[in-house]
């Protein structure tokens, strides 16, 4: 008895200090969404649940290694016990239940993380190698910054242009992937304005480590502001509108300053000579440009490879397309 | 350096060459018969290295006895070797002694290799920025060091189990010594096609290989499919030889409940090895067909869903992690027993909980898919399906605990010479086991002492 008690004394200490130490180092980001709360409040519950079951079979086994270690001038064989179906089918069912309990409140949790409200702001969101481009259909409003209103509902509605990217912001907790040819939805209620970084969290590519767009969480006075100044601004520079979406879908992997990425660089590159892989080289002019946009597979370039760069047909309108061409060119 | 040129290990690689010459010469013949353009790199590779490692099994000796049966030659049951000295670890050796050592050694080659690569990339994420790689070599390290560690534990385990189960139920060797030879030297041009991916593009996915992104990689992510769908026949057909050798030729009077209980996660084991790594084969090759022939599975603009190659590889890519951790506490089953001085607590319901893990875990799968896309309910059932898990493994645990404290614990001393208890009446226990111990490197003394006892009370004693 006095063991079981000195035991039990240890991982009752061992537990508190594990879950002190778990809760301590910062494992989780800031708690920035409603869906956060309940997530975080079913991981408490395991932070315990693992406390408690490291605590219970380590201090057990280290403290039998020590006390019932073989003392000087003993040679036989320990005590011969070879089970007992009592105890067997106590620590069976005993987590039968734990497990079920804990699936029970995780399925709670999920439904709450779920939960539907019928005034959320929708935002369609579309993503592609290795851009996020956000769309407001209540409003017209296109970019590539996440502006969410505070406290309040906020559903994705979701797809891909070319492979499987994920959606995720890690203070907001909730996570789901955006697969093409399918539309996937993520409801999302920001509770904590900020600046925060969707991140993707599917591996998609040579850039995926630095596909990421900022988010806004901002009071609703901030978002009706951002709004109109969005739809107000109209620029009437062809240039300009090209080097607007050139950040937005192409500066990851084609410079504007001649150094090297994953594609080729843009500076002179318009009224130069191309070489290409087959050995041929071709002007680039408007067309070239044009065509190297809607179709990238159709010249490539010597050095590089094809069906790296997704087809921009189906996600650029053809005057988006001319804009970029202008910008192109303007890079003497 | 004739001894060094007819070994079978050179012989093979000399083969290997000659067969990939020979299937993109093929490949290409066809397509200038057909009047297409004669060189096109894909289908060429691919063939080559297919062919390739089929000559590399027949250069290293390893269909030699099916090809002698095929010609209506007889042959022994079991050819000694033991007269080429080291020589025969080089060689398609029928010995599952000599089987269990190559696979140790090729398992660790394949870990050094794999961890080489993780030392590359960790040193390469020292500094912000890119210094020494180019985003697609730092892709393809990453990847190719997933796929080559999981190769190698793969190869580690069946180290193991070839090496253990034989001697552990008093056999003279493996059901099928030929199978047995196969199964390890297809997985030495499965390793080599794998790394070849470095060289020719490499690939840019990760181990898990998901499309759309792997339809559309470099031409190394077919050497990444092919090389693990060849490794995939050695889990199969080793798993098919260990669940046969231990249902049919356990010694005499060994019941499955005498059994040493490693037997039972090598077991337990097997029977996944056995039935669930034909889905990520089915699912690699679906997608290489895809990339070589147009066929639509996973593209979407065909009808095709990217979602489903998830279900086919979590169905075995799950269950291989229980592949990965049960030989490992079947180990630790086996040897605490013999340190603490105790027979293994509750030897049943540990020989079941590996079934069970095993079992459940072919339950499980979609817990990797969760924010995938799937129908959003089946969360519900697939979580309560993972964490049943943890009540076989929770058995195990607790058993380890209690073989360890001296349950029911009042005497200060759990030693059977404590003047609390008196001292039980003697059985043998953990004979085997202090065998191991003792003599780590020959196990046959252990088995003699085993099959010699043939009466019953002593045979109880012995695996508990």
């Amino acid at each position: 008895m006095k063991h079981l008690l000195v035991i039990a004394i240890l991982v009752v200490a061992s537990t508190l200090l594990v879950h002190t130490g778990l809760t301590a180092i910062g494992l989780l980001p800031e708690q920035a969404s409603a869906q956060a709360v309940t997530i975080d409040n079913l991981l408490d519950v395991h932070f315990w649940l693992i406390s408690f079951l490291f605590s219970l079979i380590v201090v057990t086994l280290l403290y039998s290694l020590v006390v019932f270690r073989r003392k000087k001038g003993e040679t036989g064989e320990g005590v011969h016990i070879e089970g007992n179906t009592k105890l067997e089918i106590f620590w069976t069912m005993i987590p039968l239940f734990a497990v079920v309990f804990l699936a029970y409140i995780g399925a709670q949790s999920l439904g709450e993380t779920r939960r539907i409200d019928p005034t959320a702001l929708e935002v369609d969101v579309t993503s592609g190698q290795w851009y996020w481009r956000f769309e407001y259909p209540e409003y017209g409003v296109t970019t590539d910054k996440l502006y969410l209103p505070v406290d309040r509902q906020t559903l994705l509605r979701m797809t891909s242009m070319d492979v499987i990217h994920s959606f995720w912001v890690p203070e907001f907790r909730v996570k789901q992937d955006l697969v093409p040819g399918q539309t996937t939805e993520l409801r999302i209620t920001p509770t904590l304005a900020g600046e925060y970084k969707v991140l993707c969290a599917e591996l998609c590519g040579a850039s995926h480590a630095y596909m990421e767009a900022k988010v806004y969480v901002v009071t609703q006075e901030e978002f009706d502001a951002w709004i109109i100044e969005q739809q107000s601004t109209v620029v009437l520079d062809p240039v300009q509108r090209g080097r607007q979406l050139a950040n937005q879908y192409c500066v990851t992997c084609h410079s504007v300053d001649g150094s090297q990425k994953i594609g080729p660089s843009w500076l002179g590159l318009a009224g130069s000579e191309v070489p290409l892989e087959d050995g041929t080289t071709i002007p680039a002019d408007t067309e070239y440009l044009r065509l190297s946009i809607v179709n990238p597979n159709l010249h490539i370039v010597e050095g590089y490879n094809a069906n790296v760069m997704p087809a921009f047909a189906n996600l650029l309108e053809q005057t988006e397309v001319e804009d970029l061409v202008a910008y192109i060119e303007s890079l003497k | 350096m004739k001894k060094f040129f007819s070994l079978g290990l050179i012989r093979g690689l000399w083969w290997e060459i000659l067969g990939t010459a020979f299937g993109i010469g093929f490949v290409t013949l066809v397509r200038l018969l057909m009047g297409l353009p004669a060189w096109k790199a894909e289908p060429a590779v691919v063939f080559g290295a297919l062919l390739g490692a089929l000559f590399f099994l027949y250069g290293v000796g390893s269909l030699d006895g099916w090809l002698k049966w095929a010609a209506g030659e007889e042959t022994p049951e079991h050819v000694d070797d033991s007269h080429l000295g080291w020589r025969r670890y080089f060689g398609a050796s029928l010995d599952h002694k000599v089987i269990g050592i190559q696979y140790l050694a090729l398992s660790l080659i394949l870990m050094s290799v794999g961890g080489t690569f993780a030392l590359i990339f960790r040193t390469e994420l020292a500094e912000v920025q890119l210094q020494f790689l180019t985003l697609n070599q730092y892709n393809t390290l990453m990847s190719l060091h997933g796929i080559v560690m999981i190769v190698s534990i793969l190869l580690g385990i069946a180290a193991f189990m070839n090496y253990l189960v034989p001697m552990l139920i008093g056999a003279r060797d493996m059901a099928f010594p030929r199978l047995n030879s196969f199964s390890f030297w297809i997985a030495v041009p499965a390793g080599l096609i794998l790394l070849s991916s470095l060289f020719l593009g490499g690939f840019d996915t990760g181990w898990t290989g998901y499309p759309p992104l792997s339809a559309r990689a470099p031409l190394g992510m077919q050497m990444f499919f092919l090389g693990v769908s060849l490794a995939g026949f050695s889990s199969i057909l080793g798993g098919l030889n260990i669940i046969v050798s231990i249902v049919r030729l356990r010694a005499k009077g060994m019941a499955p409940f005498k059994m040493p209980i490693f037997v039972w996660a090598a077991l337990a084991t097997s029977l996944i090895s056995l039935t669930a790594t034909q889905l990520i084969g089915l699912s690699f090759q679906m997608v290489m067909l895809q990339r070589l022939f147009g066929m639509g599975f996973f593209d979407p603009a065909k009808g095709g869903n990217p979602v489903l190659f998830q279900h086919l590889f979590w169905f075995y890519s799950h269950p291989a992690v229980y592949v990965f951790v049960l030989p490992g506490l079947g180990i630790i089953s086996e040897l605490l027993p013999v340190f603490v001085r105790k027979p293994l607590f509750g030897y049943k319901w540990v020989a079941m909980s590996s079934i069970g893990i095993a079992l459940v875990g072919f339950l499980v799968w979609a817990h990797h898919m969760f924010t995938s896309g799937m129908a959003e309910y089946l969360r519900v059932p697939f979580m309560y399906s993972t964490l049943l898990v943890a009540i076989p493994t929770g058995v195990k645990f607790f058993s380890w605990v209690a073989t360890c404290s001296c349950w029911p614990g009042s005497s200060s001393s759990c030693s059977a010479a404590s003047p609390v208890r008196p001292t039980p009446p003697s059985r043998p226990t953990c004979i085997y086991t202090t065998r191991i111990t003792s003599s780590a490197i020959s196990m046959t003394p252990c088995m003699a002492v085993i099959s010699s006892r043939s009466s019953p009370p002593s045979i109880t004693g012995i695996p508990r």
